[in-house]
Order: structure tokens, then C-alpha cells, then sequence
């Protein structure tokens, strides 16, 4: 039987849970940092028409200088990054390709954990492509901040859960009353 | 033929089962009026006698009377047949206010009780999930395609070790690149 019913094709299923690999990783990548430009984009373009509407006689498009639209993007990427592996170990890019970033043990990520692994990713990308190499398909930023990505397509599979604490008392007793008792 | 037949014999039944009925009542007074002595033998016979003819007649009444309603039914339903095919529906469609009936009709009503968006719904929602689904599926197959060919290029004889600590449990031992490939 399926552990996961609702997941209809078969790979899949049999992968969930294991380490994502390199290009699931870098389309998920991809897609964020398109969302993320697009995002910047539309922002440019709002903010610049509500200026002129209350501050100039005709309206226009501003086009910044390209250092402010690198920084401006860069930092919009990385809170991006870091909201998204913090609250749920998702982006909108990991979302809709089906991975989750948790930290080696399982645990979901900190935040600073967070919030450095964001801030490699957004500044070198090709950290990813260790991933490609790694036996244990491990970017550098996995290997850096000891984070792992798994796919992970059903949103309600969250964290591992802890075992429950074993009553020790109870389980000795239990076994002790199984054993036969040979009277003399 | 037969809806006559079966008719014929349930009038007779139910002659039967009357005049079984006044002999019976009959008998009773008679017993009442008649000396004892005289009565007893000739009148308990007779009285015995319609007992069994009044169970008897009570039976084929009874399936008299069903057989009488299936052939009935069967004759009308070759009557309906008949008329229908008797009628001209091109005719009958030209005299029919059709648009009259449609304006009588509460069609928003009617969609309201389909609950059309809900069928859109889940209709669309089904179809975007199993391409999502087909999608990741397609990129899973890549990751392990690009893995195979990197670790050749890289001479490994190994598998990637895909599991991860915490899930080595819950996951089957089969779960490798070799396998899953």
C-alpha cells in the first residue's frame, strides 16, 4: 500500500522525503528569482507613477541606476528567501516544484540559519551547482548552514514527528506479567 | 383477450363470493328458525360445504384481480405506443409554446441548485493537480538522470545516498538511484 495515496504518479511517491536533486533545485530557484524580479519590476513601476501623481506634472516610468536596482533586488531577494525557509522551509518556487528546506535533523529552520543561507544564495548562485557533484545531492549552502532539501509535495507532511516519550515503568511491568510464573 | 377473460372471471368471482355470502347468513337464520334436531345434520353439512367454496372463490379473486391489472397494464401500455406513433411531432412540436414554457422556467434557480461553480471548481482544481503532479515528476526523473550521468562521468560505483537521518526509517531500503531510476 502507498504511504502517500493522494501522489499519482509512482516516482513521486517513492521519493518523498528523500534529498531533492539539482534540477528540481535550480528550476525552483529560477522560478523564485523570476518572481522576485517581476515583483521588483512591478514595484518600480507603482511607486514611480504614484510619485509623479502627487509630486510632478506628467508621469513617467524612473529608471534607477543600475547599482540601486542591483542592491534593491538583492535585498527583496533575500527577505524573500529568508520569509519563505523560515515560516514553512518554502518559497513559491520550492512550493509549486514540491521541496521543503529543514535543517539536517529534520527541524524546521531558524531564522538566522535562514537569513545566512539567504544571503549566500542571493549573492553567488552558483552555490547550487555542489549539488550536481555532492553524493548526497548537498549545495554549498546545505554544507554551509547544514540544511537539507527534500521533495516534499503534500504541504500537510510537516516536520518529523517525535517519538513519544516510552513509560519504561509500565513496559517492564507488562512484560513481567507475561512470564510465566513455576511454583515448585 | 385476455383483459376480458380475466375481467369475465372476476365478475364471477365476486357472484360467487355474494351468493356464498347470502347462502351462509341464510343458513345461520335458518339454524336459529329451523328445530334443532332437524337442523343439525343436513344444515352443519352445508355450511361446511360453502366454508371451502367461500376460501376457494376468496383465492381466485384474488389472482384473478392480478392478472386482470398485468393485462391491463400491458393494453395500455400498446395503446400509449400506438397513439404516440400515430402522432405527427413535428406538428405537435409547431403548436407547442416552447418559448412560453422556457420563460416559465427559473433557470437561475435551476443553476443555483447545479452548483455550477463548485463542478468548475473541482473540475479545473482536479486538472491543474495532475499536471503539478505530471511536472514534478518529470523533474525528479531529470535529477536522476543528471545524477547517473555525473556520477559515470565521475566513475562512481556507488548510488547516491538520497536518504536523509531522520526519515531512514520510514523510508524503504529500495530507495536509491539504481532502483528509482
Amino acid at each position: 500500500m502507498s504511504q502517500h495515496p493522494q501522489i499519482r504518479s509512482e516516482r513521486g511517491q517513492q521519493l518523498q522525503g528523500l534529498r531533492a536533486g539539482f534540477v528540481s533545485r535550480a528550476v525552483a530557484s529560477g522560478t523564485d528569482v523570476v518572481l522576485v524580479l517581476c515583483v521588483y519590476v512591478v514595484g518600480v513601476i507603482v511607486v514611480s507613477i504614484a510619485w509623479d501623481l502627487f509630486f510632478s506634472t506628467s508621469i513617467s516610468v524612473a529608471a534607477p541606476p543600475h547599482w540601486v536596482n542591483a542592491l534593491l533586488e538583492w535585498i527583496l531577494l533575500v527577505a524573500y528567501l529568508t520569509a519563505g525557509w523560515w515560516s514553512t522551509g518554502r518559497t513559491v518556487g520550492k512550493q509549486i516544484v514540491g521541496l521543503r528546506v529543514v535543517g539536517s535533523d529534520g527541524s524546521p529552520v531558524r531564522f538566522w540559519r535562514a537569513l545566512f543561507r539567504a544571503v549566500l544564495c542571493a549573492s553567488f548562485f552558483p552555490v547550487l551547482l555542489l549539488a550536481l557533484v555532492n553524493r548526497r545531492n548537498r549545495g554549498l549552502e546545505d554544507v554551509a548552514f547544514r540544511t537539507v532539501v527534500t521533495y516534499d509535495w503534500l504541504p500537510q507532511i510537516d516536520q518529523p514527528q517525535a517519538e513519544p516519550p516510552v513509560d519504561t515503568r509500565s513496559v517492564i511491568e507488562a512484560r513481567l506479567a507475561s512470564v510465566p510464573v513455576v511454583r515448585s | 383477450v385476455d383483459l376480458i377473460a380475466g375481467t369475465a372471471r372476476v365478475g364471477v368471482g365476486a357472484a360467487t363470493l355474494v351468493a356464498v355470502e347470502i347462502t351462509s347468513r341464510s343458513i345461520r337464520i335458518a339454524k336459529v328458525v329451523v328445530p334443532a334436531s332437524l337442523a343439525e345434520g343436513p344444515l352443519d353439512a352445508v355450511e361446511r360445504h360453502l366454508g371451502r367454496r367461500q376460501g376457494e372463490a376468496h383465492r381466485s379473486e384474488r389472482e384473478n384481480r392480478d392478472n386482470v391489472s398485468e393485462a391491463a397494464e400491458s393494453v395500455l401500455n400498446r395503446v400509449v405506443v400506438g397513439v404516440v406513433d400515430m402522432l405527427d411531432m413535428e406538428q405537435l412540436i409547431d403548436h407547442v409554446p416552447i418559448n412560453k414554457v422556457v420563460a416559465r422556467v427559473d433557470l437561475p434557480g435551476v443553476i443555483d441548485e447545479i452548483d455550477l461553480a463548485g463542478v468548475i471548481r473541482e473540475a479545473t482544481t482536479g486538472l491543474g493537480a495532475e499536471a503539478l503532479d505530471a511536472s514534478r515528476a518529470g523533474l525528479m526523473a531529470m535529477d536522476l538522470w543528471g545524477a547517473r550521468v555525473v556520477d559515470r562521468i565521475l566513475r562512481r560505483k556507488e548510488p547516491r545516498d538520497l536518504v536523509v537521518r531522520w526519515n531512514a526509517i520510514a523510508q524503504p531500503e529500495s530507495a536509491n538511484t539504481e532502483v528509482l531510476s
